[in-house]
């Protein structure tokens, strides 16, 4: 549960933000937790296939 | 006196229980009667546009009974709930059947494109939902009032006490969420 809400607290910043600046977003954010990278860019990934998204 | 524990973050901005609470079984009937026509039409594709089977019970109820409600938003949050449990009685039924490959495929408003297809099984989107829930119950709600609710970030903060701003980021990282479970139960 722990693990799930800092993953969307990530996830949820780094869809605020430009795509292009999303990797180096989550690097910072994860601060070396490289689990925490790995899951948060699974996610990100599902965004990415769902194609055009509307600007959140 | 109402005995049953209310629903989290659904009912504690109803200020008038007794009479929402007279309503639901009507607006559960309504919404089974809706759902049945809308299902026996669409034989062949099994699509389903759940927020326009919403707005139209919506609209019957509203016309039909003289309730007072305190906004909208009140009687969308239970309908919600309700056409969960119809889509998925709908979904289970077919399933049993076997007919139409057992699967029930409703329509995703866009900004729902879980897949690329457009199109969910319910019964696995239920269990996803039921495992979400077990881990962040308040993004269950989120989904639940926007998706089944078709109500918007706005109307959804008013009933959960979140700003629209939150509501947003809940949807969003929810869906990731979903598509990724959904994804993995098809692909093993």
């Amino acid at each position: 549960v722990d693990q799930w809400i800092k993953i969307r607290e990530i996830l949820e910043d780094a869809l605020e933000r430009d795509p292009a600046r999303r990797p180096q977003f989550i690097a910072e954010a994860c601060a070396g937790d490289t689990e925490l990278q790995r899951e948060v860019e699974e996610y990100l990934r599902y965004q990415d296939a769902a194609g055009q998204n509307p600007p959140l | 006196v109402d005995t049953e524990p209310p629903k989290p973050g659904l009912n504690d901005t109803v200020g008038d229980r007794s009479s929402l609470n007279e309503l639901m079984p009507a607006v559960y009937a309504e919404l089974r009667r809706l759902a049945g026509r809308y299902m026996s039409r669409e034989r062949s594709g099994h699509t389903l546009q759940a927020t326009a089977l919403l707005n139209e019970a919506y609209l019957r109820m509203a016309g039909q009974r003289k309730v007072d409600w305190h906004n909208r938003a009140q009687l969308l949050a239970v309908a919600a709930q309700m056409m969960r449990r119809v889509l998925l009685d709908h979904a289970a039924a077919r399933h049993a059947a076997k007919r139409g490959g057992g699967l029930l495929r409703i329509t995703l408003s866009d900004d729902f494109a879980l897949v690329p297809s457009g199109a969910v099984d319910l019964i696995d989107l239920d269990r996803a939902l039921g495992q979400l829930n077990e881990i962040d119950p308040q993004q269950v709600a989120v989904v639940e009032l926007r998706f089944f609710g078709g109500m918007d970030d706005e109307e959804i903060g008013g009933v959960l006490k979140l700003s629209p701003a939150t509501v947003r980021r809940r949807w969003a990282s929810a869906r990731l969420w979903l598509a990724r479970r959904l994804g993995e139960e098809k692909h093993g």
